[in-house]
């Protein structure tokens, strides 16, 4: 089989994913931070050793490290926590509906009203859609760093350096960036950044982070126990506690330190490089041949590519590519602002997105099937 | 023994940490309901002798402790 529906979730997983997620159930999975027995103590060292090397890899302190279900729930908390009400929220021209759809059900409550900035060219003039865009009431910017639809990467740095200028709270969404590039909360003035486990930080799925840059107090979202304080009637005013109510999940964090490890002994720019030059065969592949529309956004690399069959639904191809034990995704990829942008049509398109797993072999393999669709259909099912 | 009391089980990790890295060896305990004024809370217990190299310690990685017991 091959695999390239890597933007979505990577598949396969380093073998210490799994190895130590079942060692944590059979041998030490107590309830962290809840007793002083050894199964507790050793769940919640497993925890915070995680929360430790999360928080080296992504520049902050380890209490400022949560743990959440995903990435849209980080993404929610991060926003919901910290939105001041009735402020202005600017939110980039691509972004992914885990941003979108509680923007704008916030905007519908009357608690923000939103603009878009403009993602097009170069870093200068994004910086510029985003001044032109500010106005007294906004106090919040959030964005993503890896478009899930294509190789756009915004200049984070540069956008965190104004908003720190103009005392806006910055959220990025990292869920195709985090463990392909290098990300500093700290020197890139980000003041939440919401990433998941399961896509390039090789982790198992139902298990997403907040990493605050400083010990920010915003508003509750999720109340309940803590393992701490517990004769008060409100949670915990420090984090990391304030933002994790509940049992954490100590067999998939346990199993994503050891994903962490095996990702930092490999190193995150080894990564991007190896997935650049795939990134790069495919697209050269893929231009040559003129019933082939690439989506592109940018001239420079990414892990992700958009493109279609001319006069074919994604879907139909996406299921052609199936047929042959080739996993891609077509569609709409919850990104409705990046397709508009994108004039991706009305089947959306078709998406690959490369891992470490993935080989020049497969991506040839890959093509000669797209060779075998398009024989296949000779007559456009689609304008 | 002293114990150190800490915020959260996250800080009493943190500071067991920290003093492993000075050399002081430290265990974590869950506080006795008398020590403590809102329930469950979670300390560093460690030999009274170490005080001030605890002290110190937490205080060099910024690891605030809500009172020292002397048990």
């Amino acid at each position: 089989m091959i695999y390239f529906d890597n933007p979505a979730t990577t598949f396969p997983k380093p073998n210490c994913l799994s190895e130590e997620i079942s060692k944590c159930i059979k041998f030490y999975c107590g309830n962290p931070g809840r007793s002083s027995h050894s199964l507790s103590i050793k769940s919640a060292e497993k925890i915070y050793d995680t929360r430790a090397l999360l928080a080296k890899i992504f520049g902050a302190s380890s209490e400022n490290v949560i743990f959440t279900y995903n990435t849209t729930y980080a993404l929610n908390i991060a926003i919901k926590s910290l939105l001041k009400p009735h402020s202005h929220v600017l939110i980039s021209d691509i972004e992914h509906n885990a941003v979108l759809r509680p923007i704008i059900s916030l905007s519908r409550q009357n608690l923000c009203s939103y603009s878009l900035f403009c993602t097009d060219g170069a870093c200068e003039d994004i910086l510029k859609s985003i001044e032109d865009s500010i106005t007294s009431d906004t106090n919040m910017l959030i964005c993503t760093h890896c478009s899930n639809v294509g190789e756009r990467r915004l200049p984070i740095k540069e956008i965190g350096a104004l908003c720190r200028e103009k005392g806006i709270t910055f959220i990025v969404d990292g869920a195709q960036s985090a463990g392909v590039h290098q990300i500093n909360v700290h020197d890139m003035c980000i003041d939440a950044l919401c990433i998941p486990a399961h896509k390039s930080l090789y982790g198992p799925q139902g298990l997403g982070m907040i990493i605050f840059n400083d010990d920010i107090i915003g508003k509750i979202i999720i109340e309940g126990g803590t393992g701490i304080n517990s004769l008060e009637s409100e949670m915990p005013d420090f984090l990391p506690e304030r933002y994790e109510a509940g049992t954490m999940s100590t067999p998939l964090i346990s199993g994503l330190y050891e994903s962490l490890k095996w990702l930092t002994d490999i190193g995150i720019d080894n990564i991007r490089a190896y997935e650049e030059e795939l990134y790069k065969t495919a697209l050269d592949l893929l231009s040559i041949n003129k019933r082939i529309i690439v989506y592109k956004m940018n001239s420079y690399p990414g892990n992700t590519l958009m493109f279609n069959i001319k006069g074919l639904p994604a879907s139909i191809v996406s299921s052609e590519l199936d047929k042959r034990g080739i996993c891609t995704r077509g569609g709409f990829h919850c990104a409705p602002l990046a397709h508009q942008k994108l004039k991706t049509g009305p089947g959306g398109a078709l998406r690959i997105g490369f891992s470490v797993f993935n080989t020049k072999k497969e991506i040839f393999s890959f093509y000669e099937a797209i060779c075998e669709i398009i024989k296949e259909y000779k007559k456009p099912i689609i304008n | 023994m002293c114990v150190a009391s800490l915020k959260s089980m996250t800080y009493a990790l943190k500071a067991k940490r920290a003093l492993a890295e000075a050399n002081i060896s430290a265990e974590i305990i869950k506080l006795e309901p008398r020590m403590t004024h809102n329930g469950c809370a979670y300390g560093i217990k460690f030999d009274c002798i170490n005080l001030n190299s605890v002290t110190d310690a937490l205080m060099r990685r910024r690891i605030n402790y809500t009172e020292i017991i002397n048990l």
